[in-house]
Order: structure tokens, then C-alpha cells, then sequence
């Protein structure tokens, strides 16, 4: 297979990058709205324990992943519920401490795929897998979405509403923390935290009420990752770093845009 | 009665916040809870939304829909929510509401409104919308907490105007926490003051004198009395 010829399994791969990509945006576009954009950052390192005992035990990486995620999405909700430091804290902290036992763990020849993934070893039955995966939890998030708005606005308001907190909280890091572990296929853990920040940081310059923020969150979200890996395909780059690379200049471009047309109205007024 | 609080108490590590409350609310009446900053307020409405804790009981007659203005939502600028989405949060809502005549309820009338950012709105506009949110789940009893905190003199006017508006078109039963007391003589049925030691509850004209005053702020309280209206 040359790298410009697109098999069956390339294509799958692509299609499973684009969902992935799609639920981040989306999943995304609550995390900035929170002030959490560095969430998904963090918890791409929190998986690295995971990956690496994985590894060292000859097992999936991404089960792996998905289990070290898991235990610390667990431990940032427990000691978010029982103590008054945010979360934002807590992710930090574990943050730290996932990625100095992820280097610690992850054998060194897989290290660098560990950091920055390689969507050509996704399998065609992991790749299923993932979209379906990708679909799920973006139906998951939707049912949640606008308790979580109205936890950003008030938490009481949301608690008068019927918004459980504890519950909606922890449904939705579960969601990011599985997002993240199939991510990381994809662009590797150094880079998924990308994939949720950009497409909405995008999309919030773009447009204003909550129903096109959302869409267009996902819209960009699969947009970067078209193209990201279409760049990769053609060039020979790896998938991951092109995606962000794509969803950094589709930014730009945004601000560009902007600059541009105030600069316009500024001369027209 | 709409409301019947026995023995309410609200603790935290232990400590008691205020000492145990015992008052009712009768329908269509309104109770203004009285008290200096930290005397346990807003932990008091809380606690009657059944969002805290608390020892007691609060029974809240049968059916009973409750809505609730907290007290300075402090507001993210830079939130994607316009404010028609932010009437899209409303579960409590009744089928066929309106959020344009919720916010018309509310002196707002212009339909390109729903439209703006709750991010860009001024305190006294949002402070509307937060109102005529609570009142868009055609609720039983309203909660207000410190309706005018945070709004120039003439947002507190019209703010006070409104719930006199409403007050004149439906019969609900309020709750208004304030530590101004010229909202007492203007608004309460029934007065129930609090500090962290003391309460007493009643008419005001019959227990807000200078000494019961004095117990409550801490000091001794100077009021001349002027209406609203």
C-alpha cells in the first residue's frame, strides 16, 4: 500500500478518527465552557500508569489506559466530593503524578507511540470499536448537556432543577476519561488534551448561542481530524500530530478572521 | 398553611448556624427574613429547598412548585448561553410555557432579547431574567435572596415594583431575605429575624423594636421608616 492509496481499513480508521474527533469537539465544548480546558490535557497523562504496567504486562495498552483512567477519574470525583479543593486541583495533582510513573512504567521503545499514538496500528475491530464508542458517548453527553450549562451557571439553580451534581459530574468525567482512552490511539496522550480544547476554543469565537456552539464543536472536531489525517496519508506524517497541527491552523484562521473583519467594521464605522 | 418549619437547624462541623426555627407561611403572604450578613440567610433557604441538610422538619404543603432567585449569580462573560438558552435549562417548566411572556412578567418585553448573551447582561437585567425564570415554572411559592444585592437604587425600585406587580396579579406565597429594613415594612406579612444566637418571628409592627434590633445586628438600630410606593 502506497501512502497515498486509501484501503478499506484506512478508511475505517479515518471514519473512526472523524467520530472520535466529532464527540471531543462536543465533549469539548463543556470543558471550556467549565474553564476546564486543560482537563482532557491532564487526563491523557493520567493514563500513562496504565499504558505502561499494559505494556510491560503484554496486555492492550488501551485497556490499560482505560483502567488507569478510570481509578483516577474515581479518586479526582471521591476527593472532590469530600474535600474543598476544586477540580482542577485534583486533576493537577494527579496529573503529576501520572506522568512521573508513566515514565517510570512505559517501556522506553513504545514510549514515544505512547505520547503520540499511531492511528495505522489501529485494528479494523478496535476501530469499530471506538466510533461506536465515540457515538455512545456523545448520545451519553447530550442528555446532560444543558444540566451541566446550568451547573456553570448556578449549581443551586441546577440543584432546584433536578440537577444531581455528584451524578452529573461524574457521568461526564467518565465520558471524557473513556474519550481520552480511545483517543489516545489517535494522537497519543501528549496531544488528545488537543482534541477537546481546540475545536471549541474555535467554535466560541465563531458563533454565540449554545446550539451552534455545540455543533460546530463537533462540526471542526471532525473537519481537523479529515484533514489532519488526509496531510498524514499523503505525506507519511503520523495521524496525530497532523490532526492537532490542522485543528491549530483551522484556529488561526479563526483569529485571523476575526482580526480582519473588526479591523473592517472599525474602517466602515 | 404553605409552608411549616419546626425546629430547623443548620449545622456545619458540628456547630450550629442559627438556633432552631420554628414559623409557617401562610398562601398568598409574604415572609421577610431579616438579619445581618453571616447570620445564616441564604444556608436558611437552602435548607428549605431541601438542599442542604438540616435537623427539623419543613413541610411544604402537598404539590406545592417552588422557585428560587438566588442571591448574585456571579455571571461567566465569556458563557456560550444566550438567554433564550438559558430558559431552555427550565425543567420545571409547565407545557406551552413562553419564555418571551415570562420575560414580558418582568417589564421585558423586546423579543431580540432572548437573543443576547447572558454574559453581557448588567446585573439589574440579569437579576430580571433570574426572576422571571423562577416565575416561568408557575410556581406556588417564590424564594428571593437578596433580590436587590448588587442593583443600583433605581434597579432596586423597579425590582420592588415587580414583586409588587406580581404580588397584585397571583396569589404567591414569598420569601425575601434581605438585611435592609426598609424591604421589611414594605413586603412582610410576617417578619423573621435571625443572627446566629437570637431569632424571633411575628408581625413586624409587633416585634421589630429598637431593642429586638438591637439583638439581631448587634447594636443599637436607628430606622425611619419610607415606603416604596
Amino acid at each position: 500500500m502506497s501512502a497515498t492509496t486509501i484501503s478499506d481499513p484506512d478508511l475505517l480508521r479515518l471514519l473512526t478518527a472523524a467520530l472520535v474527533g466529532g464527540a471531543a469537539g462536543f465533549l469539548g465544548s463543556l470543558l471550556i465552557s467549565r474553564k476546564m480546558a486543560l482537563v482532557g490535557d491532564a487526563l491523557g497523562h493520567v493514563a500513562l500508569p496504565g499504558m505502561g504496567l499494559a505494556l510491560t504486562l503484554g496486555i492492550d495498552p488501551e485497556l490499560g489506559a482505560f483502567l488507569s483512567l478510570s481509578l483516577g477519574i474515581f479518586l479526582v470525583w471521591r476527593l472532590g466530593e469530600r474535600t474543598v479543593l476544586s477540580l482542577e486541583t485534583l486533576i493537577g495533582i494527579l496529573f503529576v503524578s501520572s506522568l512521573a510513573l508513566g515514565f517510570l512504567l512505559v517501556p522506553e521503545p513504545e514510549l514515544l507511540e505512547s505520547l503520540v499514538g499511531d492511528l495505522s496500528r489501529l485494528t479494523p475491530a478496535g476501530a469499530a470499536w471506538a466510533a461506536l464508542l465515540a457515538l455512545g458517548l456523545s448520545l451519553l453527553v447530550r442528555r446532560i448537556y444543558k444540566g451541566m450549562m446550568l451547573l456553570n451557571i448556578s449549581p443551586d439553580l441546577a440543584a432546584v432543577e433536578g440537577v444531581i451534581p455528584g451524578r452529573h459530574n461524574l457521568l461526564y468525567l467518565a465520558a471524557i476519561a473513556i474519550l481520552v482512552a480511545i483517543g489516545i490511539r489517535i494522537t497519543g496522550s501528549l496531544l488528545v488534551g488537543a482534541l477537546v480544547i481546540l475545536p471549541p476554543a474555535s467554535a466560541r469565537l465563531m458563533c454565540c448561542d449554545l446550539h451552534r456552539y455545540a455543533r460546530l464543536s463537533a462540526g471542526l472536531g471532525v473537519l481537523g481530524c479529515l484533514i489532519g489525517v488526509g496531510v498524514s496519508e499523503s505525506t507519511g506524517f503520523q495521524a496525530g500530530p497532523g490532526i492537532i497541527l490542522t485543528n491549530s491552523a483551522i484556529f488561526a484562521l479563526v483569529v485571523t478572521f476575526r482580526a480582519l473583519r473588526r479591523a473592517d467594521q472599525a474602517t466602515l464605522g | 398553611m404553605i409552608l411549616t418549619v419546626s425546629g430547623m437547624q443548620v449545622r456545619f462541623s458540628g456547630v450550629a448556624v442559627f438556633p432552631p426555627l420554628s414559623f409557617t407561611l401562610a398562601e398568598g403572604r409574604t415572609l421577610v427574613v431579616l438579619g445581618p450578613n453571616g447570620a445564616g440567610k441564604t444556608l436558611l433557604l437552602r435548607a428549605l429547598l431541601e438542599l442542604l441538610p438540616h435537623e427539623g422538619t419543613v413541610t411544604w404543603k402537598p404539590a406545592t412548585r417552588v422557585g428560587y432567585v438566588p442571591q448574585r449569580v456571579p455571571l461567566q462573560r465569556d458563557l456560550p448561553v444566550s438567554v433564550g438558552d438559558f430558559f431552555g435549562f427550565k425543567r420545571t417548566a409547565p407545557p406551552g410555557f413562553s419564555a418571551r411572556e415570562a420575560l414580558s412578567q418582568v417589564g421585558i418585553d423586546d423579543p431580540a432579547f432572548l437573543r443576547r448573551q447572558i454574559g453581557v447582561l448588567s446585573s439589574g437585567q440579569f437579576q430580571r431574567v433570574l426572576i422571571a425564570w423562577a416565575l416561568s415554572g408557575n410556581p406556588d411559592a417564590l424564594l428571593f435572596d437578596e433580590p436587590t444585592a448588587g442593583i443600583d437604587i433605581e434597579g432596586e425600585r423597579t425590582i420592588h415594583e415587580l414583586l409588587a406587580g406580581i404580588r397584585r396579579q397571583r396569589p404567591i406565597s414569598l420569601i425575601l431575605v434581605t438585611h435592609d429594613l426598609s424591604t421589611v415594612y414594605a413586603e412582610a406579612d410576617h417578619v423573621l429575624c435571625l443572627n446566629r444566637r437570637a431569632s424571633c418571628y411575628g408581625p413586624p409592627q409587633e416585634i421589630l423594636d429598637p431593642a429586638t434590633l438591637g439583638r439581631i445586628f448587634g447594636r443599637e438600630t436607628k430606622y425611619v421608616r419610607h415606603d416604596h410606593f
